[in-house]
Parts: C-alpha cells; sequence; structure tokens
C-alpha cells in the first residue's frame, strides 16, 4: 500500500467579506450559528489530524477528559465567530425585509469613535478572576475560544505533590456575559502549583483550564 | 404566500416522496407477526409526511448528474431512519397526534411502539445493503459508515435535549441549543440526505464536509420554523398540538430567548413550572409563558433569526453548488432556504 | 505507513513578495516544522519583480519604482517581524531596525499641464497616527466610515478655499440630529431648487456629513431621494464654482477638482449603494474609474487632472501599455484610494533605504535559511505535471518539471548574497566562481532571468509524495500559460483567469548626476512625481541611495524615471532575444529624448538650448546609466482592467487539492499590483495549507 497522498484542507471560505453595516438583531443569532459550525468544523478536523483517523473510528467527541494539553491555537486569535454571517446577512436582509412581522428590523446604533466595529464583541475576553487568599497566589485561567459563550465548570485544582490537598472552593460563573472565576485557598494551603480543568457544563469536554500557584 | 420558490419545491417534493415510497414499501415484508410488529412498520410512512429529507438527497444526487435509480435506495433508507426515530421522538415527548392521528403508543402502547421504532430502524439498513448493485462496493460501504455517524450524531443530539428536559436544566445559551439542533436535527434532516446525495451523484469525488455548513443553516431554520409553527401554526395543516411545546418544556430557541430576558421572579417561576411533571403543568401556565414570549419578543426574535439562517443557508449553497449546471434540482436546492421559511 | 508527525514538504515555486512570505509564514515557530519548505528560483536573487542588484560602483539597480504606502499593514508587519527575528541572528547588520530600513517618503506631487509647459502641485500629508505594522484592534473600516471622512474633507478644503467660515461648527461640535430633523433641514435647503450662494452649498455639506454620522442602511430606505438631490445640488455648485475659478489661481483651481472627485465619489457610492452592498467596492469593478466618475457627475477637468493621471500612472493602468487607453476598475481604484487616503499611519508614503533587493528580500532569506528553508537557485520552472484525469477524481499536482540553469560546484547551496557596506545585498550578476563551467556560462553570456534563455546544465523533475507533498506556486500570472498550460486546459476558471488578468511590461531608467537636486534647478523639496509627460510620466528623487553606492567620482544625486511600455508581444508569446535587445534600445532612445526635451522641465539648469547636459552625468554619458525593459512574463506588471477582478483567483480555492497560488495577481482582497496585495496573498497561501494565519488576522482582507 503506497503512502497515501496528502491533500490541503478545504478552507473556512474562500473569498473577503466586504464589510458593511448589518442589523443587529439579525447579527446575535447567526454569529452564534457561526461559531458553533466552525468550532465543530475544526474540532472534526482535529481529532482527525491528530489521530490520522477517520471519523468513523474515533469520532468528534474525546472522551479523554484527563487531557489537559487539549489546547488549541497557542499563538493567536482563533477566530471562534465564524465569517460568512455579514455576507448571509446582507444577502438576506434586504430580500426579506418585507415578511418580516412589523417591518424592517431596528436600524442598528450609529457607530461610535466614527467608524464601524462589526466584530466588536469578539474582542478581548472578558474574564475576571476574585481572589481570597492570605499568601501570594498567581492565579492564571485559559479558555478555549468560544467558550465564553457556554456554561462552564470547574473541577477541583489539583496539586503536584501527592499529599497536597487540593483545592475546592474554586467556581466559575457567568456575569453579565462576562466570565467570572473565584478561588479560595484555605490559609494552611501548601505552597505549590494546582491545576484543574475547566469543562463545558452541557457535555464535561474540557474547555480550559485553571491553574494557581501559592507561594514563592 | 406561495412564491415560485415554494411552488416548484413543493412539485418536487411530491414527486420524489411518491418515488420514495415507492421503493421503501417494497422493503417492508409481509409476514407474522403482523398485528403486532409489520402492519405497524407501514402506519407512519403511510401517514405521508413531505418527504422532506429523501427529497434532499435524491436532488442533490441528481444535480450532480446521477440518474434517479441510483439514488432511491439511499433515499428510501434515510426516510425509514426518520420515520423509527418519530415514533421514539412521539413517546420521549409524550405526544398524542401525529400527522393528524393518534401516535404509535398512543395506539398500541409504549413497549410495541419502542419494539416497532428498533425493527423500522433495521430495516432501514436493508435499503443500503442493495446500494451495491448500483453504486458498487465502495461506495455503498461509505453509505453504512456515513450513516452509523448520522445515527450517532443524532442520538447525541436527542441526549442533550432529553438531558436538559429531565434534568431542568435551564441556563442553556444559544449555543449550546444550536449544537444540539446541529446533531439531532440537521444531521438527519439536512447534513446527510445532502451529504448521501454528493456522495452518490459525484461518485466520492466531492469533500463531503463542505456539506454539512449548508445542511447546518438550512436544518437550524427549518428546526426553528418547525417550533415557530407549533407555537403559531394552523392546527389541521400541522399536525401536531398547537402549543404543545411549551407544555413539553422544549428548549426551543424562544424559550432559550425567553430565559435571558425574564425578570428574575419569572425565571423562577418559569424554572418551577418546568420542574414539575408535565401533566402538573396547567394550561394557565402554558398561557403565562406563551404571553411572557410575546411580551420579550421571543417569537419575533427567533423568526428573524430563522431568517437570517435561511440567509445564510442561500449564501452557503452559491458558494457550495454554483459549479453546478443548471437543472430543476438544482434550483430546488437553491430555493430550499426560503421555501423553509415560507412554509406553514 | 505515514507517521503523523512527519513534516509536509512544500515547494515554493518563485522567490517574489508573495512567494517568500508564504514561506515565512509556515516556518513559524508555532508551526514546529510541520511544513518543510524548499524554494526554487531562477536565477541567482530572489525577488521577482521587486529583485534589485549591485552593479559598477555598487550602484542600485532596480526594475523600477517601488513606493511603499503607509496602509501596507501586512507588508510593515512582515518586515518589523522579518528585521527583529534578523536582527538576532545577525546584530550587527546595518539597517539593525526595521525603521533604519523604511523611512517616511518625502512630498509627492503631480505634474500638471499648464500651457506649453508644466506646474508641479506638492502636497504634504499629515503624519497619521502610529506606524504602518502596530498591531492593534484595527477593524476593517466600512464605506459609510470612508463617505464620512470624504465629506469631512471636502469640508476642510472648502475651509482652505477661503470660501467656509473658519468659525463654522467643526464636526462633532452639535449634538447628532435625527433623521428627521436632517431631512427636513435638507428639504428645506432645497426649496429653490438650487443652493442659493456659498452659505448653502457649506451648509448643505455639512447636512451631508450629518447623515454620515447616523448613517445605517435601513434608515434611509424610503428616503434615498433627499440625500442624493443634495449630493447633486452640492455637486453642481462646485462645478460652477469650478469654471468661474479665475484662470491664474491654479492653486485654487485644483482643490475644486478634487472636491468635484469626491463628490461624485460620494454620489456614485450613495446612488450604487455601496454602503448597503454585499460586494463592497467590488460592485463597479466593471466600470473604468473615470467612466464612473463621469456617470456621477465629475467633470471633464477633473477627469483629466493631474491628480488622476497620478493614480492611472502610478498604477501602469494603461490597457496594452498603450498610454492613450487608460483603464483601471473603479472599484479597485476607489478602493486603494480610500485606504492610500484615509488608512494611512505615519506617512502617507515610505521608501527604502538601499535597493528593494537589499532592504526586503536580504532579511527574508537570512531569516530563512536560518529557519531551515532550502533555496535552490538556477531552477527554472517548466510545467507543473497533473496527474492523469480520471472519472470523478479531483485533480492534482503530480510533478514539477524544472530546468538546472546551472550547478553549483560541490552540489551545496549557491550562496547569493555579497557584503556592500556592511548591507548584504544581491548582486547584478551570478557568481560564476560558484558554478559549475562558471567561466565558461559566463562567456557564453548567459541570461538566467531571460525568457529566451534555455540553456541548462540539466533537468530536475519532482515527484507528489515522494519529493513533495503541497505546492505553492509564485510565478506571476503571465509566466503561467508557459509553465501551468496543463491547470489552464484543466479548469475554467484558470483560462479565465489568465484570458482576463492582464498585465503590461514597463520601462525604467535610472541616472546618477554630479550635482545635487537643487543645482539642477528643481525649486522644491525632494519629491516624488507623477502624472508627467509621457513615456517617464514618474519621476523619484532617490538621491538618499549615494552613501550606500560606492561612488570614487563625485554624485549628488540620483533619480529614477519608469512608465509603462506599449506592448511589443501579442498573445502572450514570449520575448525572444532580438526583441529583447530591441526593446532595450527603444527605451534608450525614449530616456535619451526625454532628457533631452523634457527634463529641463524638472531641472532647468540640466539643459541648454541644445539638449540635456550629459556631462551632468556621472560617467559622463548616458551609456553609463542604467536602463530596463521589463519584457519578461514573471516582469510584468499585474493591471486592474475593468471587468477584470472578478477573473482573479484566490490562494484558497481549492481546484487543486495540493497546490495554492501566490502572487498579487491573486484575488487577495486589494486585487492590485502591489507589495501589499503580494504579502497578503502569500499570507492565503499560507492560510491554504496550514490554515495559519487565520483570516481575520490578515488586516484589511476583509474590507469594503
Amino acid at each position: 500500500m503506497t503512502t497515501p497522498r496528502r491533500k490541503r484542507v478545504p478552507p473556512a471560505r474562500t473569498a473577503p467579506l466586504r464589510a458593511g453595516t448589518v442589523c443587529e438583531a439579525l447579527e446575535q443569532g447567526v454569529r452564534t450559528a457561526y461559531a458553533v459550525i466552525d468550532e465543530y468544523m475544526r474540532r472534526g478536523y482535529q481529532a482527525a489530524r491528530d489521530t490520522q483517523n477517520t471519523f468513523n473510528t474515533r469520532g468528534y467527541m474525546n472522551d479523554n477528559r484527563s487531557n489537559f494539553d487539549n489546547r488549541f491555537n497557542p499563538w493567536g486569535s482563533m477566530p471562534p465567530m465564524g465569517e460568512q454571517w455579514m455576507a448571509a446577512m446582507r444577502a438576506w436582509a434586504d430580500a426579506f425585509a418585507a415578511f418580516l412581522p412589523g417591518g424592517f428590523p431596528q436600524p442598528w446604533a450609529p457607530p461610535s469613535a466614527g467608524y464601524c466595529a462589526p466584530q466588536a464583541s469578539q474582542g478581548p475576553l472578558a474574564l475576571s478572576v476574585h481572589v481570597s487568599s492570605t499568601q501570594p497566589i498567581e492565579v492564571s485561567p485559559t479558555l478555549n475560544p468560544g467558550c465564553e459563550l457556554i456554561a462552564l465548570s470547574v473541577d477541583p485544582l489539583q496539586g503536584q505533590g501527592f499529599a497536597a490537598p487540593p483545592i475546592d472552593k474554586v467556581t466559575i460563573t457567568k456575569v453579565a456575559g462576562n466570565v467570572r472565576v473565584s478561588v479560595t485557598v484555605p490559609a494552611d494551603q501548601p505552597a505549590g502549583c494546582y491545576r484543574g480543568a475547566i469543562r463545558k457544563t452541557v457535555d464535561g469536554c474540557i474547555a480550559g483550564d485553571l491553574t494557581v500557584t501559592i507561594g514563592k | 404566500m406561495t412564491s415560485p420558490a415554494v411552488g416548484l419545491v413543493s412539485s418536487v417534493l411530491k414527486e420524489y416522496s411518491e418515488a420514495t415510497r415507492a421503493v421503501l414499501f417494497g422493503y417492508l415484508p409481509a409476514r407474522e407477526p403482523r398485528r403486532y410488529l409489520y402492519d405497524l412498520l407501514a402506519e407512519y410512512p403511510r401517514r405521508g409526511g413531505r418527504g422532506f429529507r429523501p427529497s434532499l438527497c435524491i436532488a442533490t444526487a441528481r444535480a450532480f448528474g446521477a440518474p434517479m435509480e441510483v439514488a432511491l435506495r439511499t433515499a428510501a433508507s434515510i426516510e425509514l431512519i426518520h420515520n423509527a426515530m418519530l415514533i421514539h421522538d412521539d413517546i420521549e415527548d409524550e405526544s398524542e397526534q401525529r400527522r393528524g392521528k393518534p401516535t404509535m403508543h398512543a395506539a398500541e402502547g409504549v413497549p410495541i411502539a419502542i419494539n416497532t421504532g428498533d425493527m423500522l430502524s433495521l430495516m432501514s439498513m436493508r435499503p443500503l445493503f442493495d446500494n451495491r448493485h448500483w453504486l458498487g462496493p465502495d461506495l455503498s460501504l461509505r453509505i453504512l459508515e456515513e450513516t452509523e455517524r448520522m445515527a450517532r450524531e443524532s442520538a447525541e443530539g436527542q441526549a442533550f435535549e432529553l438531558g436538559w428536559r429531565r434534568d431542568n436544566v435551564t441556563d442553556v445559551c444559544e449555543a449550546d441549543y444550536l449544537l444540539m439542533v446541529l446533531k439531532k436535527t440537521c444531521w438527519l434532516a439536512t447534513i446527510h440526505p445532502s451529504r448521501m446525495g454528493a456522495l452518490i451523484g459525484s461518485r466520492g469525488a466531492i469533500d463531503l464536509d463542505r456539506c454539512i455548513r449548508f445542511g447546518f443553516f438550512l436544518g437550524a431554520a427549518f428546526q426553528i420554523q418547525d417550533d415557530l409553527l407549533n407555537l403559531e401554526g394552523d392546527a389541521t395543516a400541522y399536525g401536531k398540538e398547537i402549543g404543545g411545546d411549551v407544555r413539553e418544556g422544549k428548549r426551543t430557541l424562544m424559550l432559550i430567548h425567553l430565559f435571558s430576558k425574564t425578570l428574575p421572579a419569572e425565571r423562577r417561576r418559569l424554572h418551577k413550572m418546568l420542574g414539575q411533571p408535565r401533566d402538573q403543568r396547567s394550561d394557565k401556565d402554558v398561557a403565562w409563558v406563551r404571553e411572557r414570549m410575546d411580551h420579550y419578543g421571543c417569537i419575533g426574535y427567533a423568526r428573524q433569526v430563522a431568517q437570517a439562517l435561511a440567509g445564510a443557508a442561500q449564501y452557503e449553497f452559491t458558494q457550495l453548488y454554483q459549479q453546478l449546471p443548471d437543472s430543476q434540482d438544482k434550483r430546488f436546492l437553491e430555493a430550499l432556504p426560503a421555501w423553509v421559511i415560507e412554509r406553514n | 505507513m505515514m507517521r503523523p508527525d512527519q513534516p509536509a514538504r512544500v515547494a515554493v515555486v518563485g522567490g517574489g513578495c508573495a512567494a517568500l512570505t508564504a514561506a515565512f509564514e509556515l516556518t513559524r515557530p508555532e508551526h514546529r516544522g510541520q511544513y518543510e519548505v524548499t524554494v526554487y528560483q531562477m536565477g541567482w536573487r530572489l525577488g521577482g519583480k521587486g529583485a534589485s542588484g549591485r552593479g559598477v560602483n555598487d550602484r542600485i539597480e532596480e526594475h523600477g519604482l517601488h513606493l511603499w504606502m503607509g496602509f501596507y499593514e501586512n507588508a510593515f508587519q512582515l518586515m518589523r517581524e522579518c528585521y527583529e527575528e534578523r536582527h538576532r541572528i545577525h546584530p550587527n547588520c546595518r539597517f539593525a531596525d526595521w525603521r533604519d530600513a523604511f523611512k517616511p517618503a518625502p512630498d509627492v506631487g503631480v505634474a500638471d499641464r499648464v500651457g506649453d509647459g508644466w506646474e508641479f502641485w506638492l502636497a504634504q500629508f499629515p503624519a497619521g497616527q502610529g506606524l504602518p505594522g502596530d498591531r492593534s484592534d484595527r477593524d476593517p473600516f466600512t464605506v459609510t466610515f470612508y463617505l464620512r471622512q470624504s465629506v469631512i474633507l471636502i469640508e476642510e478644503l472648502l475651509r482652505s478655499t477661503g470660501m467656509a467660515d473658519e468659525s463654522a461648527a467643526a464636526p462633532g461640535a452639535t449634538a447628532a440630529r435625527t433623521v428627521d430633523t436632517l431631512l427636513s433641514a435638507m428639504t428645506n435647503l432645497l426649496r429653490y431648487g438650487q443652493l442659493a450662494g456659498t452659505a448653502a452649498l457649506v451648509e448643505g455639506i455639512g447636512i451631508l456629513r450629518e447623515v454620515f454620522d447616523v448613517f445605517s442602511p435601513g434608515m434611509f430606505r424610503e428616503q434615498m431621494r433627499l440625500p442624493l438631490v443634495m449630493l447633486d445640488q452640492v455637486g453642481a455648485q462646485v462645478r460652477l464654482r469650478l469654471e468661474q475659478v479665475v484662470e491664474g489661481d491654479r492653486q485654487l483651481r485644483r482643490v475644486w477638482q478634487v472636491i468635484d472627485l469626491i463628490l461624485a465619489i460620494l454620489r456614485g457610492s450613495f446612488r450604487c449603494g455601496l454602503a448597503l452592498d454585499p460586494r463592497g467596492f467590488d460592485a463597479i469593478n466593471d466600470y473604468d474609474w473615470r467612466e464612473w466618475l463621469r456617470l456621477n457627475g465629475a467633470s471633464e477637468q477633473s477627469v483629466n487632472s493631474g491628480f488622476m493621471r497620478g493614480i492611472y500612472d502610478l498604477a501602469f493602468a494603461f490597457e496594452d501599455g498603450d498610454v492613450t487607453r487608460p483603464r483601471l476598475a473603479a472599484g479597485v481604484a476607489l478602493r486603494g484610494a480610500m485606504r492610500m487616503f484615509f488608512t494611512y499611519r505615519g506617512s502617507l508614503f515610505w521608501r527604502m533605504s538601499a535597493g528593494m533587493g537589499d532592504i526586503v528580500f536580504s532579511p527574508l532569506y537570512q531569516v530563512l535559511k536560518e529557519r531551515g528553508v532550502r533555496f535552490e537557485f538556477f531552477h527554472k520552472l517548466r510545467n507543473v505535471g497533473l496527474a492523469p484525469e480520471e472519472s470523478g477524481e479531483a485533480p492534482f499536482v503530480d510533478r514539477l518539471e524544472f530546468d538546472i540553469q546551472a550547478r553549483v560546484k560541490g552540489g551545496g547551496e549557491y550562496q547569493p548574497l555579497v557584503d556592500v557596506h556592511n548591507v548584504p545585498s544581491w548582486p547584478a550578476r551570478p557568481d560564476y566562481r560558484q558554478l559549475v563551467r562558471g567561466e565558461a556560462l559566463e562567456r557564453e553570456g548567459r541570461a538566467f532571468e531571460a525568457a529566451w534563455d534555455d540553456r541548462r546544465a540539466g533537468t530536475k523533475t519532482l515527484q507528489v509524495t515522494r519529493d513533495f507533498d503541497f505546492v505553492v506556486l509564485g510565478v506571476s500570472v503571465a509566466a503561467l500559460p508557459h509553465v501551468a498550460s496543463e491547470l489552464i486546459a484543466r479548469d475554467s476558471t484558470w483560462q479565465d483567469m489568465v484570458r482576463h488578468v492582464k498585465t503590461a511590461t514597463t520601462q525604467a531608467f535610472q541616472v546618477w548626476m554630479r550635482d545635487s537636486v537643487a543645482e539642477l534647478g528643481w525649486p522644491h523639496p525632494p519629491a516624488n512625481l507623477s502624472g508627467f509627460v509621457e513615456p517617464f510620466d514618474t519621476w523619484a528623487d532617490m538621491s538618499h541611495l549615494v552613501p550606500e553606492e560606492s561612488w570614487e567620482e563625485p554624485v549628488k544625486s540620483i533619480a529614477y524615471f519608469c512608465s509603462v511600455l506599449p506592448d511589443p508581444l501579442r498573445d502572450g508569446a514570449l520575448p525572444t532575444r532580438q526583441l529583447q535587445k530591441e526593446q532595450r534600445d527603444l527605451v534608450r532612445a525614449n530616456a535619451v529624448r526625454f532628457l533631452n526635451e523634457d527634463a529641463g522641465t524638472l531641472w532647468p539648469q540640466a539643459v541648454t538650448p541644445a539638449g540635456f547636459r550629459w556631462d551632468s552625468l556621472a560617467g559622463g554619458g548616458f551609456d553609463q546609466q542604467y536602463w530596463t525593459a521589463n519584457i519578461n512574463p514573471t516582469d510584468r506588471y499585474v493591471q486592474s482592467l475593468p471587468g477584470s477582478s472578478k477573473y482573479r483567483l484566490s490562494p484558497l480555492d481549492m481546484t487543486f487539492d495540493n497546490l495554492t497560488i501566490a502572487g498579487d495577481w491573486t484575488a487577495t482582497g486589494l486585487d492590485t499590483g502591489c507589495i501589499e496585495s503580494a504579502v497578503i496573498s502569500g499570507r492565503l497561501a499560507a492560510h491554504a495549507i496550514s490554515q495559519r494565519p487565520a483570516l481575520q488576522d490578515i488586516v484589511g482582507y476583509d474590507h469594503p
């Protein structure tokens, strides 16, 4: 059997999105839809590439829950949002304006600073960390792109040493669309590095992780 | 409203669903046990339905240049699986009506209905085995593999929905919902039929993953529109109880939107209501939910999203199929996003 | 069985901007060696159309004039990263920092014909915020933003004419009025049908600015008429003013011409619904720009102004190189103009501190070599071979066939760089000592970069999977019929592309002079000038390069001239040796005539009634200068003719599943022949293979 020939992975899209103004009422749902499909497709390719197997033998949902290295995109902004929604919006909005009950949706708010930011919500992830500790402590959460939209939970943080007790007063919640991590560290918690997985509530799959370093 | 698009879609659906049914019934044996099984297998297929799923498969295959016959078995299989799932869905949803008549389990009891659904599912494999005479062993095997994948995705999607309902999960966000719809609805309804049509029509040349986006958007628009019709549609045309989804606590886009909009007190009431057993949810509760949906514009919102998704499907259609030569089937596919929204 | 962690081998064919950008992206450390890149280049130097060489006295010899614009975000990003990485490898190089290599360019200007002579309109543009290539959250700008900026520009220009009251409200000074209020204000102003007087004109423009402040597409759905009427009326008033301008007041005339043009842009954008159109500016690409402006009310004199001619000259926008046929796609031009004028950072133009080869391709070469990229020089692509057609199978590249023009002694890699004043540079001729039979090759007069020279030392065929996995085809579009005929025959989109995406031959010459530009009589600061007389309509003062070269006799200024060259080839035939000589002689004759007849306008002291003062040239005569006729297929400049952009193919295209394309001839979003377009293309090609960089990280790719 000869070595299989490599083929390019088809790109998510093959043309520029000529950015324009879009009705915000239509934006949100479809933007989310594109985020979902892009993430779904991307994971599929990742799984297929990682295992060199076809879908049918490995499946898209990776059951390996303890895989902390399941972190993609180490160097930059992987687009969590799909891109075609812009084109789709414009192509559709005009055609169907007449069919919408109540007429055309409300015009989108005037741009600030003189120019439009069509992907404004794609800005930096709004993540806040609330820490309660008597010792010097460093908390670093990492969250996979797109997961800020989804309900999350966090596992108790396990220490590196065998004897170190876990830090289990740790929560992750969404407050007004921002992701908020809370960590309470007992006064007598031994120094060291503790780590726990952040998971998607809906299926338990890894969405990131939380590392806490005490002392030093 | 009937635009030319809707007219074309309706006539093509009629033609292809009839062709599919003709083949499908050939695979339902007439032997014992009849009263407890084999007569029942034919019940749901016999009740009609639009034949949307098999038609999508056939039309895609033909748009690529394949003759109808080579796609018919796969189309029949898809329709059989679809009907098998309907039987089980009706049980899971505790529905009483299907296409204007009692549901299988309402008529025959849950145990027999479960068994019938299982058998119908198994029956759907037979036409796929026969594909080898029409498509050769390689393509046929691929179709079998793809069918397994589709079935798995559907079950996973259904698992989400059932789990949310059972555990009264109410912080389901839109992304969760869309992922669930992608798996539960779109794979069977639009993605798989498209992929199989493309596979058959191109004899394995085209990359099937390209069909997923078109299928997803089309299927999602389809599902949301279905849910809208459940709230607002014409009872006789629709075939199920109006407003039944609300009573059932189905996580529709409207319900999710409602959750995001309600005040804390309202949200508590909603959560409590959904936590009750279904038969304890009163008409008053259902009416209240419906009224709150109207108040917060959830229905209008969902309608807009469905429109937008149909638009995205239309866009994906051009990305995907514009190179194909013009044909009635290509025009049928092109008209589907509009039809999905306009139908009632 | 293929192990999952074996790197994919990428054959990058061509060593121009786009191809090397792709190589740079694919070999980023983040890819962890997943892509093994080999660059195949004919001749001895990288750069393609951007290649430069060092000739006698280390003088820099270019293909023509390469200007960098302040909106070249991707190109500057690439350069900045490259320079930083290069500095780590070679800390002692000159131009350690990119700001040594790239500096804001001086004034730019256009030439206006005035009677029998010329007048020069020089402009200074204010420094833009930040520096090009700065990372930021810059979102693509929208059509609405540009329209608004255009109106503000008109207001500023009006103030500069002295017609508008300085005390008039500045933008944003008053609270934004609502749509209804604006509509009634417009109705009010237009009630007599015409704008009466200057005050009305100024007020009309102010209202338009407010319209764009609050503009959103749905808003004026029913009310499109009024803003259009306002634009029409304002336009009519401006044209009136233009006609009334006193003959001698040319500065004022130019201002009104620009206002007239901008209004035509506004009117056309509004009428064509560019803000609403999902294609953005592409919606008007079937029109020629001047034609589109005329259709939208611009007057003849504005459309033929030096400003417009300068833009066409810079873009070599003359079909078949014929200056009587100016043709430029309106959407491409509009997009370019908007980006150029409204989104530049630092300076409108930037220039390089040495030859383009030294500034761009030396650091790229050094960095890529350090990253492990292999370079095969003297490899000339002959053919891209497809696998035989099988029913239903998607086509793919099966082999790459090369001529080996010369072999390197000892079989190692050719070392292409030479040191000039501590700047790694490319020589104007190959280092024959490194080549097998080097002396013989030199005697034979090998022209390694010429299309006509087929002599070779051998051939090489690369086989898919055995030798390569992916191909980045970075040769320019005009060469494709000769090296990619199988691809073209196989796919109709490729046929359309090579038929419609056209290129132009160009000519250029460079002179080194004993006097400074001021001594020659140029009264203004150093400048880049365009829109001048044919055939050399563009002049750049490159005196800043003198210290980089090694002149023994005193040289005080350098001038580059370039323009389009009438196409001597029909139907894409390959140039012969004879034709190359003839064209070179033609360029020489053009240059000599230009210096004799027209240079005096620029440098009054350089001419006498008898003609040009040849003794003012270093070396004493024209033959000691440098000139070139760029007629090789890969040296042809890529144009944006009306109706052609839609036939460009994207590097992301999947027609051949193991090949991608790279070059400013591809569909890059910018769709023009320029460095930025080439870098975007290279990044797209890298994405096609590795899914990186993410498309939205390519600045300005998603742009109206």
